[in-house]
């Protein structure tokens, strides 16, 4: 009995009303029941409106450091206190909120553009060229990505976009195993040899059959693609490596925060890691929420 | 033990409700029926009807998002509502289940030996070597060749046909009083599904157990059930001698069911007959025959009162307008093979 | 190149009348070899062997047999989805692998396919008017709009209400959605609809809609079948033609009646009594043939059914039985048929 659930909700005669909605959408409903993935996603639209709407609200400067303004506490016209060369801490938090969500937003579209393609034409042609493609996947999974990520920021001159580029390069591997797993199991179904049979050309196959009915599991990957970009640049700046000021972001913060641990100037540590860690928990509850939606829909795939 | 002349089997208005996310689907809607010692009672209806739902309850496998209502007793005892522990001493040793796919129905990493003898071991305490003999003993029953050899093999290494047999093997080990089976022949082969359903009939006059054979097939029940249920929307439509119901269906449903049969004898390229529509949506539960959409002979009083139980001896039907005493079409129109 | 007839003529029939058999299939085999390119030692799976066939224009071929004995893999010869190993594939008597690239796609359109599961032969994430739509897409020379009255009109042919082309197969029947297969296997005008297994997925009385359905389309567009299927009186129901299959040969061809009424091979009456027929009482004979299905990469020698024939002798390990005709059309391939063969002759 493959799903007792389904045969037994008299699946088989054309569904029993479970499917009102055109059936492309369901997982939108199954998701908006999730209260915890949908608590995520407020979570990330407010901070990306913080980000980019609220220096629109909340006027500072950014640019130029203030001899004798270091290190204040929070007060009176300095909400979250400044920082160690004078600028306004939580006017920062904005600031470096945008290039973090950027280049997390911006890595996670390389790394899954790119993969999803490797991974679909992979599984779907199979035979040598598909050896070949994974095994070069294979390969550069074997190079721990923060050393490579290290070497590249050192040579290439860090700025938001390179920081895209270099993040997503090394994160595109895992989708492309995924989908490349998915493409396997999809390209014997029959729906991919009836269009096979109508001489439907290669590529439509791949985009309309494959990744169309791998959505599901590209778009989980995508989130928590997200959540793993913030670490991966928290982690560069933290390093050392990163963007240059006065751009800043989150981990920038942070690392420059800690150099100041025993001497407890607390607003410029906690405020950037909690939001480093509140986005991050976010974007996983989102990916889950995504992949019990998608899960449920699969049923009859 | 219960008096002779009890029934193994008696189910009094069943109901059957599955909760899913938005709805709740009233797959079983208030069955009764009951079957006696050693007898073979076929289910018969096509999907959605609620059969399988049946089977799973008899059986006490219902997910935990069903509701179940009324009474189902087994061997005189009462099994709607019992708690897991005491369900599991009932199947095994007074039921016996065979599922239709017997891939998924073996756990691929245990030897056959070892899951057909588990229910022993299980249930009655039974020394491994007490178990591995009582597999033996029973692979040779369902005519598993060198049945010794068997015993350690793997079930990837058997036949769909070999699998079936084993799977029904695990489920008589104990001598149950009563096999239900969920379509135990619809994937195999149609020369391995006649030879399982001669197993069934050869173990019914060894074992003597009861069978409830749950199936789409009206050619299988035919062939292999004393009485025969035909079920429709969750609801019981006709029920009687397997005779009786194939020569003189009287509730519609049966009628038009046989009608649009394909036989042997169905002339080439005929048109068929067909029953218009499709089998109704058990999520909405509406007043009335359920077959009222799809009838040819359905008036008001259908649609709005439930028909009761009308019949002669141990032929009953739901209907108000039963099909009259056909002739007997079939036999006019058999041609000798 | 055959003219296509105004694809918005209703009744138009697809097939040119010829004296050249629609399809034929000359000496065909097919094996796969089991693994990658270090594995020569495995034995190859012997899917299909040496069969031929021939399809004539607005008729219907059966093909019958059980599990492992080679017709699906037939079906995807005829449709192109696979290559034979050896033989011949022939479209009004050109070979396939002759043809070249765009002659084989012109092709394609004229050869299409009816799968047999309802719920995995359609694309779930398409609406059903994009499903039917899509083999003209690719076919190509037809605007959005003449793309769209073909695909209404199609849809009422096949018994689909057209307010239905825009919702998703999740929210249809079996019997719908192997409507939408029909459908979108009808859109390219094709000359022969290779059906595998199209009913055998459905409910009793929702297949007697599909069949009489495709005996309608038959008529009014002269279309051929190659049907596939294990189910015995549905092929009996629909074909003109049959052939018995048995690990990947044939072993018994020819009209319904004579193999119902006279059959020759062994195998062919053990699948017409395991039938299981509606009518209770009636005395079944015990199954005849014993054992299991032997594999395909190892098939037994000489005459592939002798260990589960009840006639077998030594002779029957030593040589493979030629096909002998038993009368006109009717073929089989045995050593100790049923019945007595016309000739002696064995048939090329």
């Amino acid at each position: 009995m493959e799903n007792v659930t389904a045969v037994l909700s008299g699946e088989e005669p054309g569904g029993t009303g479970e499917a009102e909605a055109s059936g492309g959408w369901l997982w939108l409903r199954a998701f908006a029941a999730n209260r915890l993935a949908v608590a995520g996603l407020v979570v990330v639209v407010v901070l990306t409106l913080f980000s980019f709407l609220g220096p629109l609200l909340y006027h500072t400067d950014q640019i130029h450091t203030r001899i004798g303004m270091e290190t204040l506490p929070p007060g009176p016209g300095h909400p979250l206190g400044t920082d160690d060369v004078g600028y306004d801490q939580l006017g920062r938090l904005m600031v470096g909120g945008q290039t973090t969500l950027e280049v997390a937003f911006g890595a996670a579209a390389v790394a899954v553009l790119v993969g999803v393609a490797w991974g679909a034409v992979a599984g779907y042609v199979g035979g040598l060229i598909d050896g070949l493609m994974m095994r070069i996947v294979d390969a550069l999974l074997a190079i721990p990505a923060l050393l490579l990520l290290l070497y590249l920021a050192t040579v290439f001159r860090p700025d938001v976009l390179m920081l895209i580029i270099v993040v997503g390069l090394t994160a595109w591997l895992v989708p492309a195993r995924l989908v490349r797993a998915e493409a396997l199991t999809l390209r014997s179904r029959e729906y991919v040899l009836a269009a096979k049979t109508m001489g439907v050309r290669t590529p439509t196959v791949i985009v309309r059959h494959i990744v169309a009915n791998s959505i599901g599991t590209i778009l989980v990957n995508a989130t928590f693609q997200v959540a793993d970009a913030i670490l991966v640049v928290a982690a560069l700046s933290f390093l050392g490596l990163g963007i240059a000021p006065p751009a800043t972001n989150w981990g920038a913060m942070l690392s420059n925060g800690l150099n100041y641990t025993y001497s407890g100037y607390w607003w410029l540590t906690y405020p950037p890691g909690v939001a480093i860690v509140v986005t991050v928990v976010a974007f996983n509850l989102i990916g889950d929420g995504l992949r019990d939606a998608f899960g449920l829909d699969t049923r009859r795939q | 033990m219960s008096a002779p002349g009890t029934p193994v089997l008696q189910v009094t208005d069943l109901e059957v409700d599955i909760k899913l996310r938005r709805s709740v689907v009233h797959a079983v809607q208030g069955v009764t029926l009951k079957v006696g010692e050693g007898e073979t009672v076929g289910i018969v209806g096509e999907s959605g009807c609620g059969k399988s739902t049946l089977g799973l309850a008899l059986a006490g496998l219902l997910p935990s998002n069903t509701a179940v209502r009324g009474s189902i007793r087994l061997a005189d005892r009462e099994v709607a509502g019992l708690r897991e522990r005491e369900l599991r001493r009932v199947r095994g040793t007074e039921v016996g289940i065979v599922f239709q796919d017997p891939m998924t129905s073996l756990n691929p990493t245990q030897r056959i030996g070892v899951q057909v003898g588990e229910t022993l071991r299980v249930q009655s305490g039974a020394s491994k070597a007490e178990a591995r003999a009582a597999a033996a003993d029973m692979l040779n029953l369902v005519g598993l060749p060198r049945p010794l050899e068997q015993l350690d093999r793997f079930p990837h290494e058997l036949s769909g046909g070999m699998r079936q047999r084993v799977v029904i093997a695990a489920a008589l080990v104990c001598h149950p009083r009563l096999l239900i089976a969920d379509e135990p022949t619809t994937a195999l082969d149609v020369t391995t599904q006649a030879q399982i359903l001669e197993l069934f009939g050869h173990l019914r006059e060894t074992l003597g157990m009861a069978t409830l054979l749950i199936t789409h097939d009206m050619g299988v029940v035919a062939g292999h059930a004393d009485r025969v249920f035909v079920m429709y929307a969750g609801r019981e439509a006709e029920t009687g001698d397997t005779a009786e119901i194939f020569d003189a269906p009287r509730h519609r449903y049966t009628a038009a069911l046989l009608d649009s049969v394909l036989r042997l004898e169905t002339p080439h390229k005929s048109e068929l007959a067909t029953i218009p529509g499709r089998p109704p949506d058990l999520t909405v539960s509406t007043a009335g025959c359920p077959f009222v959409p799809r009838c040819p002979a359905a008036s008001g009083q259908c649609s709005t009162e439930l028909p009761a139980i009308s019949g002669e001896g141990d032929h009953h039907w739901r209907c108000f307008h039963p099909a009259d005493q056909a002739e007997d079409n079939l036999s006019a129109a058999e041609a000798p093979r | 190149m055959k003219a296509h007839p105004p694809d918005s003529a209703v009744g138009q029939s697809y097939a040119e009348p010829t004296a050249v058999p629609l399809m034929s299939l000359v000496n065909v085999t097919k094996h796969y070899r089991a693994g990658g390119v270090l594995s020569r030692s495995v034995a190859p799976v012997q899917a299909v062997s040496d069969v031929s066939l021939e399809i004539a224009a607005g008729t219907t071929l059966g093909i019958v047999g059980e599990s492992g004995c080679g017709k699906s893999t037939l079906g995807r010869m005829v449709v192109g989805l696979e290559k034979p190993t050896d033989g011949e594939v022939r479209l009004r008597g050109a070979a396939l692998a002759a043809m070249s690239r765009a002659q084989r796609r012109a092709s394609r359109y004229d050869v299409q396919m009816m799968f047999q599961d309802p719920y995995a032969s359609l694309n779930p994430r398409m609406t059903l008017a994009r499903i039917i739509e899509e083999p003209l897409r690719a076919k190509g020379g037809m605007s959005k709009q003449q793309r769209k009255a073909l695909v209404r009109q199609l849809a009422e042919e096949t018994g689909l209400a057209v307010s239905q082309l825009d919702r998703y197969p999740r929210e249809l029947s079996g019997g719908q959605r192997q409507r939408v297969g029909l459908a979108r296997a009808l859109a390219t005008s094709p000359a022969l609809i290779v059906a595998d297994e199209p009913v055998s997925a459905l409910d009793v009385s929702v297949r007697s809609q599909i069949l009489n359905l495709m005996t309608e389309l038959q008529a009014e567009h002269q279309l051929s079948y190659l049907m596939v299927s294990h189910d015995l009186t549905v092929i009996h129901y629909l074909a003109d033609h049959i052939a018995v299959m048995y690990l990947g040969t044939i072993v018994e061809s020819g009209s319904p009646e004579q193999l119902f009424q006279a059959p020759a091979h062994h195998y062919t009456r053990a699948l017409i009594d395991a039938v299981p027929e509606p009518v209770p009482g009636r005395a079944r004979p015990a199954s005849a043939i014993r054992g299991e299905l032997p594999s395909a990469s190892a098939p037994p020698s000489g005459c592939r059914f002798r260990t589960r024939c009840p006639a077998a002798t030594a002779l029957c390990a030593d040589q493979q039985p030629a096909l002998r005709e038993f009368g006109a059309g009717h073929r089989a391939a045995c050593h100790f048929p049923l019945t007595e063969p016309r000739t002696a002759e064995v048939v090329s």
